[in-house]
C-alpha cells in the first residue's frame, strides 16, 4: 500500500506540474481529485467525530434534544420559499453566536492587545535601537491607521490645519502599509517555494529512490 | 380649365394658365397652357372674322356665365322672334368668354344677312364643299334657319342646317324657349331621322371615330383645332335622325361622363350637348368611313391642339380634375431680404444624385457608396492633405472615383511565436531546486551561531518543561503545508519524547487529526516508553471557534474521543486522568499553516486560558505572528522551513529541514536575481520610451 500511495502522490505531483504547460487536462483531473478528496474526508470526520457522538449523548437526555432538533427542522424550510421565513430563526441564531465569538475574540484578543503593545517607551535612556524601533513602530501603526481617515475638507484654518498633518501621516502610514504587504508577499513566495523543495525532494528521494535503488 | 376663380384683368388662369380672354386673332407669340385633349365633339366658337377685344371676364364664373342670353337675344331681336335659340348646340358658356355683347360672331352676321333659303338649299348638296372652301360662311343649318325664318319664322342660313338642327323645335314652336335652357337639350320626345351626309357638318363627321361611321353620318365639319377665323360655320342639320338602338359611341359617352365639378351650371351645357349628341348620333346612318382626327384620338397630346381653337364653351367640358386648392390667394411680392430667408431645401447639386434605394439610408440623395468603397482597395492620392476640405464628402467621392486597384495578395504568415522568458524562469527555478540536493553537503558539522531568533526562545521554552508534563499540541494544517510544518512538528515531537513530556493532540482542521497521527507513529516508532494512551493521545478534529470557546469554558467535552476511533471516553485513558481542562496543561504549541487558526487560538484562548502558548507557523503567517509575539501574546515561534532547520540545529538532530533549506536559499538566491534583473530591464525600456516620446 505504501507503494501505491507513493506512485501515486507521484504521479499526482506530475499532473500537477503540469500547468508550466498551461491549464491541461491533467492539471484540471490532480485539481478535482484533491478538492474532492478533501471535502469528502471533512465530511466524514465531522459527522462521525462531531454529529454523531453529541446526538447519541443528546439521546441519553431527549429534553436537551427538543430545541436542537426544532432548528434543524426550521432549517429545511429554507427550500420552500413560503414557509421560508421560519428558517430565519435558527439562522439568526447561528450567526448570532458565530458574530459574538468573532467580535468577542477581535476584541479582546486583537485589539486590546495591539493597543496595549504600543505603549512604548521613548525614554533616551533605553537602548538606542530600542528607541528607534519604538518610534518606527508607533508612528507606523498610528500612520497606518490615519491612511484609513475620509473627511470633508473643513474651512476653519486650524481644523484645516490639522487635516493636512492627517494626511500627511496618513501618507507616510500608507507606505508602511505597503511594507507590509510586500513582506506578506516574501513569506508567501518563501512558503511556496517551501513547497516547491519538499515536491521535488519527495520526487528525487522517495520516488526514484524507491524504484532506483 | 380648372375652374379656379381668377380675377376680371386677368388673362389667363393662375392655377392652370388656360387662356381666360379668348382670342380673336392667333397671336404667334403668345404662350398658351396645354389644355387635355377634347372627346367629342367641339364647335366653332371663334367667329371667321376677326373680333373686337373681348372685355376681360371679372373671374371664371362670370366668364362661364350663359350670356348667350344676350346674343341670342341679339338674334332674336334682330332676327323674327322665331329664330331658334337653342339650335345652336353651343352651350350657354360659350359666349361669355368668346363674345360679348358688343360682339357678333361673323357668322351670326352672317345669319342676320342670311340669304333666301333657295340660296341656301342651292348651297345644301355640297355643304363640305361651301364648309371647307368657304369656311367663313355660315353653317347650312343656319343658312337654312335664316332662310326659314325669312320664310316663316325660322332664321335662313345660308347654307343648310343639318338633319339633328332641323329636328330641333323652332321658335314658332317654343317661343319661350329660355336661353339659359342650353340649347342643347335632347330633343327625346321627337323621332329624330337620320341626318343624310350632306346634311352633316365635317366637322361633325369627322368628330365621329370609325367604329360610329358605319352607323352615323359623320358630320363632314374639318378638325376642331383651327383658327377662328378658319372654322366653318356651324351647320345645323335640316333635320333631325330618326332613333336607332345603336349604342352610344364610346367616343360621346366619354364626353358625358367627364365631371365638370366646377360648377353645376357649367357642366349643364356640355352635358345636354352629350345628350343630345348621343340622342341624335343614335339616328345617324352609317356612313362612310372616316379619319378619325389625330386630336380627337385619346393619345393625342395636349400641345397639338392650339387652345385657341378650342371654343371656351369646350374647354368647359374638359375633364376638370378637382382642385383642393382654396380660393385664388393674390401673392405679394417678397422682399429680397425675405426671400433670402427662406431655407434652401435641397442642394441644387444634390438634385442630380441618383437616390439610395436599400439600407437605413433609403430615399436619400448624395449617399457615399461606402459599401463599395470598403470592398474595394482604392489608390489614395498623395496630394489628399492639400486636396479640399471634406466639404459633403468631394474628397472621398474623388477616392472612389479613382480606379481600384488591385489588392496585393496577402500570404498567409504563420503567426510567429511569442517568446517570453516564462520557461526559462521555470527552468532556472526547477534546477535551482534539483542540484543541491544532487550536491554532497555535510552541514552537520558546520557550527552555527548563537541563534537568538526567536527558534531559540521556543527551543528555551520546550527545554523548560518539567518532565512528565503533558502539553498540548494542535495539528492546524493541512496536507497542502505539510512540506514545511511536518519538519517542525517532527522535531518537535522528537525533542518531547527525548524530554519525557507527555503529548496531547488534537486540531481543528478536519484533515489534522491524520497529520497528527502521522507525526506520532513516526516519532514513537521503535520507542517502546512511549505508549499511546499513556504518554501520548490524539483527541481528532476540535470545531475551530466554538470548539475553543467550549475549551476553554468547560474543558474537553464528555463526549470527546480519541481520534483511532476506539470508541473509548477520554477519561478512560491515564493521560487524561490529570488533565481535564486547558489550564492544567504546562503548555500549548500550535502549529497554524495559515494565519486562521492562530488568529482563533489568539483571540479565543489566550486572553482567557492563562497558558502560554508557542506557535510553530508557515512563512506566510509570520508577519502576524510577529504582530502577536510583539504583543506578547505568542512567547515564541519558529517560521517555515528556516524555523525547522534553526530547530534542528539547536536541538541537535540534523534532518531534512537542514538540506532543504539549503536548496531553498538557493532558489531564492535564483528568484532575487530574476528580480533585479526584470527590474532593471523595465527601467531601461521605459527610459527609452520617454526618451523616444520625448
Amino acid at each position: 500500500m505504501d507503494l501505491v500511495g507513493l506512485v501515486v502522490g507521484a504521479v499526482l505531483t506530475l499532473f500537477v506540474f503540469s500547468y508550466l504547460l498551461g491549464d491541461t487536462p491533467l492539471f484540471r483531473l490532480a485539481q478535482a481529485i484533491f478538492v474532492g478528496v478533501a471535502v469528502g474526508y471533512a465530511a466524514v470526520v465531522a459527522f462521525l467525530l462531531i454529529l454523531i457522538p453529541n446526538f447519541l449523548q443528546l439521546l441519553q437526555n431527549p429534553i436537551l434534544l427538543i430545541l436542537p432538533m426544532l432548528g434543524g427542522l426550521l432549517l429545511l424550510t429554507k427550500l420552500r420559499s413560503a414557509p421560508s421565513p421560519w428558517g430565519d430563526l435558527p439562522i439568526a441564531y447561528l450567526f448570532g453566536v458565530g458574530a459574538a465569538l468573532a467580535i468577542g475574540g477581535a476584541l479582546s484578543g486583537a485589539l486590546l492587545p495591539q493597543i496595549q503593545a504600543l505603549i512604548v517607551s521613548f525614554s533616551p535612556n533605553q537602548d538606542g535601537w530600542v528607541l528607534v524601533n519604538n518610534v518606527i513602530l508607533v508612528v507606523g501603526t498610528i500612520g497606518a491607521v490615519l491612511s484609513f481617515r475620509f473627511l470633508t475638507l473643513r474651512t476653519r484654518p486650524a481644523a484645516r490645519a490639522l487635516d493636512a498633518f492627517g494626511r500627511g501621516w496618513g501618507l507616510l502610514g500608507r507606505g508602511f502599509i505597503l511594507i507590509a504587504f510586500g513582506a506578506i508577499f516574501a513569506d508567501t513566495a518563501v512558503s511556496r517555494l517551501s513547497v516547491l523543495v519538499n515536491r521535488v525532494y519527495y520526487l528525487l528521494n522517495d520516488v526514484a529512490g524507491q524504484f532506483f535503488r | 380649365m380648372c375652374g379656379t376663380p381668377n380675377k376680371l384683368e386677368e388673362v389667363f388662369c393662375s392655377k392652370c394658365g388656360a387662356r381666360l380672354v379668348p382670342l380673336t386673332a392667333a397671336p404667334a407669340a403668345e404662350k398658351i397652357q396645354p389644355t387635355t385633349p377634347i372627346k367629342g365633339l367641339s364647335l366653332p366658337a371663334k367667329p371667321s372674322e376677326p373680333a373686337e377685344p373681348p372685355a376681360v371676364p371679372t373671374d371664371l364664373t362670370q366668364s362661364q356665365e350663359p350670356e348667350p342670353k344676350n346674343w341670342l337675344e341679339r338674334l332674336r331681336s334682330a332676327a323674327p322672334a322665331d329664330e331658334e335659340a337653342p339650335a345652336q348646340p353651343e352651350s350657354p358658356a360659350e359666349p361669355a368668354p368668346v363674345e360679348e355683347a358688343s360682339e357678333t360672331p361673323s357668322w351670326l352676321k352672317r345669319l342676320r344677312q342670311a340669304p333666301p333659303p333657295e340660296e341656301a338649299a342651292a348651297e345644301e348638296p355640297s355643304p363640305a364643299a361651301s364648309a371647307e372652301e368657304k369656311p367663313a360662311e355660315l353653317p347650312g343649318w343656319l343658312t337654312t334657319a335664316s332662310a326659314q325664318k325669312d320664310q316663316g319664322q325660322e332664321p335662313s342660313p345660308t347654307e343648310e342646317a343639318p338633319g339633328w338642327l332641323k329636328r330641333l323645335p323652332t321658335a314658332s314652336e317654343q317661343p319661350s324657349v329660355e336661353p339659359a335652357q342650353p340649347s342643347l337639350q335632347p330633343a327625346a320626345e321627337e323621332p329624330i331621322s337620320p341626318a343624310t351626309e350632306s346634311e352633316i357638318p365635317d366637322w361633325l363627321k369627322n368628330l365621329a371615330p370609325a367604329s360610329v361611321q358605319e352607323n352615323v353620318a359623320p358630320p363632314a365639319e374639318p378638325a376642331l383645332p383651327q383658327p377662328a377665323a378658319e372654322q366653318p360655320p356651324f351647320e345645323p342639320t335640316p333635320s333631325t335622325p330618326a332613333p336607332t338602338t345603336e349604342p352610344v359611341p364610346s367616343w360621346l359617352a366619354s364626353i358625358g361622363e367627364e365631371p365638370a365639378p366646377a360648377t353645376t351650371e357649367e357642366a349643364k351645357p356640355g352635358e345636354q350637348l352629350i345628350e343630345e349628341l348621343e340622342a341624335k348620333q343614335s339616328a345617324f346612318e352609317p356612313a362612310e368611313q372616316v379619319e378619325v382626327p389625330a386630336w380627337l384620338t385619346e393619345s393625342e397630346t395636349p400641345e397639338e391642339v392650339e387652345a385657341e381653337d378650342i371654343p371656351d364653351w369646350l374647354r368647359t367640358t374638359q375633364p376638370v380634375k378637382p382642385s383642393a386648392a382654396p380660393a385664388a390667394v393674390e401673392t405679394a411680392q417678397v422682399p429680397a431680404w425675405i426671400a433670402a430667408l427662406k431655407p434652401k431645401t435641397a442642394e441644387p447639386e444634390l438634385e442630380n444624385e441618383p437616390v439610395e434605394t436599400a439600407g437605413p439610408l433609403a430615399g436619400l440623395r448624395g449617399v457615399l457608396p461606402l459599401a463599395l468603397a470598403i470592398a474595394e482597395p482604392h489608390a489614395v492620392k498623395p496630394d489628399f492633405l492639400t486636396a479640399q476640405p471634406a466639404g459633403h464628402g468631394r474628397f472621398f467621392e474623388s477616392i472612389l472615383a479613382a480606379p481600384a486597384v488591385e489588392a496585393a495578395p496577402v500570404a498567409k504568415k504563420k503567426s510567429p511565436r511569442v517568446w517570453t522568458m516564462r520557461p526559462w524562469i521555470y527552468l532556472l527555478l526547477a534546477l535551482a531546486a534539483i542540484i543541491p540536493f544532487l550536491l554532497p553537503s555535510d552541514w552537520a558539522s558546520i557550527p552555527l551561531p548563537d541563534i537568538k531568533s526567536p527558534a531559540g526562545q521556543f527551543y528555551d521554552k520546550l527545554q523548560q518543561l518539567p518532565a512528565g508534563s503533558t502539553v498540548l499540541m494542535s495539528f492546524d494544517y493541512d496536507p497542502g503545508q505539510a512540506g514545511e510544518m511536518n519538519l517542525q512538528a517532527q522535531a518537535i515531537v522528537r525533542q518531547l519524547i527525548r524530554n519525557r513530556i507527555k503529548i496531547v493532540a488534537m486540531s481543528t482542521i478536519a484533515t489534522g487529526p491524520q497529520m497528527a497521527q502521522n507525526i506520532l507513529n513516526n516519532a514513537t516508532r521503535g520507542n517502546s516508553n512511549y505508549v499511546y494512551g499513556t504518554n501520548y493521545l490524539n483527541l481528532g478534529f476540535l470545531p475551530s471557534e466554538a470548539g475553543l470557546a467550549q475549551l476553554v469554558a468547560g474543558g474537553f467535552p464528555a463526549t470527546a474521543k480519541d481520534a483511532q476511533g476506539q470508541d473509548q471516553p477520554l477519561t478512560s485513558f491515564p493521560i487524561a486522568a490529570n488533565v481535564k481542562a486547558l489550564r492544567d496543561f504546562k503548555l500549548v504549541i500550535e502549529l497554524a499553516g495559515s494565519d486562521d487558526p492562530l488568529q482563533h487560538w489568539m483571540e479565543q484562548v489566550q486572553p482567557r486560558a492563562g497558558v502560554p502558548i508557542i506557535a510553530g507557523i508557515s512563512a506566510s503567517a509570520e508577519p502576524k505572528a510577529n504582530a502577536y509575539f510583539s504583543a506578547k501574546q505568542l512567547d515564541a515561534f519558529i517560521s517555515g522551513l528556516v524555523g525547522a532547520a534553526e530547530y534542528e540545529m539547536l536541538s541537535n538532530q540534523p534532518g531534512l529541514a537542514l538540506i532543504s533549506v539549503n536548496v531553498q536559499s538557493v532558489a531564492l538566491a535564483v528568484l532575487v536575481l530574476l528580480i533585479i534583473i526584470g527590474n532593471i530591464v523595465y527601467w531601461v525600456q521605459g527610459s527609452r520610451r520617454t526618451q523616444g516620446k520625448a
